[in-house]
């Protein structure tokens, strides 16, 4: 790429509002998860059994929980989760979804049907409930609720894949490679995939905050991360019981997933408004 | 029109076979053995055997699920709940209503404040109001549920002590939930009726009512509001099994003893009936659902019904 259009996007970027915020919260989120050993006042799991349930104070900025754990040291060691669980959720479901959007799209037949099918079984029952079942199977963790939110939203990659393959495949660059003897996967992957990315990144950035908020629901049903993991999801569950006693327990890790579900969120928009022209929001 | 009724019937009869064995075979694997919760730690080996067998649980799993769809489909009967020893369809029956009392309201409320909402943000595009509007709604879908009802539950019922923390027995039990689920489906409905009442403006025929001659508030409730109507109606639709779903994490914090708390508990207990009675009743009230809006939207819309031959929507 010659310097003059990546100059011009980055600017275009730059213009965005909505991507400009989204950017500066995703990355605030990121320098947080690199940096939380340096920016955390203590460690996550380090209990101070004289300072039970204190308020927000200027000891501990966000106050502390049942066994005496600075919260705020707990949310920044947070990010460190939700981050992993953006990253590999997304990667898992793209793999997922794209393998089987391209195989479906780009042969056609037999094959198409049958996943097509599948795909729309899994559109059958609601996300939320088959990733429960899901969990209850292969056995509670982070991990294992990734895998279950992954194995419920790949269908959408799948689809938008599957109908951007099936109108790429009839155009004229396709043809010289199959001419020159190219094999399918690497017609598939060398010719087809480039041509998906834009649209691909766009449907990530979309997909992310609903794989952050699904996993973190299942870490407050107590079928995700287990404590004392400082999972936001499993912070908020566990706060309830002090509700009366220490509400910052409650309000504070969930403000810190709405921060970074909305960051997700508005970064999505923008960049579909910067990769997307025609899905531009009204 | 017909055959494309009936195709999309075929289709959703295959899918719900699909489903009813995916999910039966799918409580199969799961760990734990429910005779075994049943009976307690303490029980003798051969006890097992013979409850295994009055349960017809030793039998090979096809022939499990077929008696499973038989005494479902023609008796209404989704066999015992292993937790509670009463019949699944009798815990149900109490279940049910209480969810469908709470989904209906929701929803109720939730269309009747977010279509009028997006239709205005569509009237007034870019005005002061429209900015507002739809950056709550960004807001508003960055909110999880499970944290929106703590939080309700926390100033409402803990600090001002307006409405009771949990129990199901009043109207006043039902506020906060409702109010939870409300806000939660708030912002999806504002945004869909907005882009589509601005899509129906574009249209020709708006343009031709407004060269008519007809003033701005007849074109706008008699050619758009109508217009753009129909795909939200059926968006409405398809939510409702998805709604019943957004309630289970409100249901449990609640403590509401409708499908979702049942759901939750009896998948913790592995109570396996009951799981799999709730996920086949869901998974047919989706795709009935889906089945009725791709038809209405097909009778309207004859593009969708021509491109529903490749399965893609």
């Amino acid at each position: 790429m010659n310097d003059s259009p990546l100059k011009e996007f980055l600017s275009s970027c730059y213009k965005n509002v909505n991507f400009m915020i989204g950017f500066i919260i995703v990355l605030s989120i990121i320098i947080l998860a690199i940096f939380a050993d340096q920016i955390a006042p203590y460690g996550y799991d380090e209990a101070h059994p004289q300072d039970i349930l204190v308020g927000p104070s200027s000891q501990y900025l966000f106050g502390t929980d049942n066994m005496g754990r600075d919260l705020f040291s707990r949310i920044v060691y947070g990010t460190r989760i939700t981050l992993k669980v953006a990253l590999i959720g997304a990667g898992l479901e793209l793999i997922l979804g794209v393998t089987i959007g391209l195989i479906c799209g780009y042969f056609g037949g037999f094959w198409d049907r049958a996943l097509t099918f599948i795909a729309d079984m899994t559109w059958c029952i609601p996300g939320m409930i088959m990733a429960l079942a899901v969990v209850t199977i292969i056995g509670s963790g982070l991990t294992n609720a990734i895998i279950a939110i992954a194995l419920v939203g790949w269908a959408s990659y799948a689809r938008m894949v599957r109908a951007k393959t099936m109108s790429i495949k009839n155009q004229a660059f396709i043809e010289p490679g199959i001419s020159f003897g190219e094999s399918s996967p690497s017609i598939m992957f060398r010719y087809i995939l480039p041509n998906i990315i834009p649209v691909l990144i766009v449907t990530i950035s979309m997909e992310l905050p609903g794989i952050v908020m699904s996993t973190t629901t299942l870490s407050f049903l107590g079928v995700g991360s287990q404590p004392p993991s400082p999972d936001w999801g499993l912070m908020v569950s566990e706060g309830i019981n002090f509700i009366s006693r220490g509400p910052w327990l409650c309000i504070f890790p969930g403000l810190a997933l709405i921060y970074t579900v909305f960051g997700f969120n508005v970064l999505g928009e923008g960049l579909r408004d910067l990769l997307d022209p025609r899905m531009k929001s009204q | 029109m017909r055959n494309y009724i009936l195709k999309r019937l075929g289709i959703g009869l295959l899918l719900l076979f699909c489903v009813s064995f995916l999910v039966f075979s799918m409580m199969y694997m799961m760990p734990g053995d429910p005779v075994t919760l049943m009976a307690g730690p303490l029980a003798k080996a051969e006890n097992l055997e013979g409850l295994r067998h009055q349960y017809g649980l030793d039998r090979p799993l096809l022939v499990q699920y077929a008696d499973w769809m038989k005494k479902m489909i023609f008796e209404g009967d989704f066999g015992i709940s292993y937790k509670y020893r009463i019949d699944v369809a009798a815990l149900l029956k109490k279940a049910i209503p209480i969810s469908l009392k709470l989904t209906a309201t929701t929803l109720v409320i939730a269309e009747a404040v977010a279509i009028p909402l997006g239709l205005m943000c569509a009237f007034k595009k870019d005005t002061l109001f429209d900015r507002i509007t739809v950056n709550t709604t960004l807001i508003l879908t960055a909110i999880p549920s499970f944290w929106l009802a703590v939080f309700m539950m926390l100033i409402f019922a803990v600090k001002l002590k307006w409405f009771p923390l949990s129990g199901f027995e009043s109207w006043r039990n039902y506020v906060l939930p409702v109010a939870t689920g409300v806000t939660g489906g708030l912002a999806g409905t504002i945004r869909l009726t907005k882009s589509e009442a601005l899509e129906v403006l574009r249209e020709k025929y708006v343009t031709t009512a407004y060269a008519k001659g007809l003033d701005r508030k007849t074109v706008l409730t008699k050619h758009v509001l109508r217009n753009s109507l129909i795909v939200i109606t059926v968006n409405l639709f398809m939510s409702f099994p998805w709604l019943i779903s957004g309630y289970i994490i409100i249901e449990k914090i609640f403590g509401i003893p409708g499908m979702g708390s049942l759901l939750v508990n009896s998948i913790i207990y592995q109570d396996f009936n009951v799981v799999q009675a709730i996920i086949m009743i869901v998974t047919v009230l989706t795709i009935i659902c889906n089945i009725l809006s791709d038809v209405v939207l097909g009778m309207l819309d004859p593009r969708i019904r021509i491109s529903v031959t490749g399965g893609d929507k």
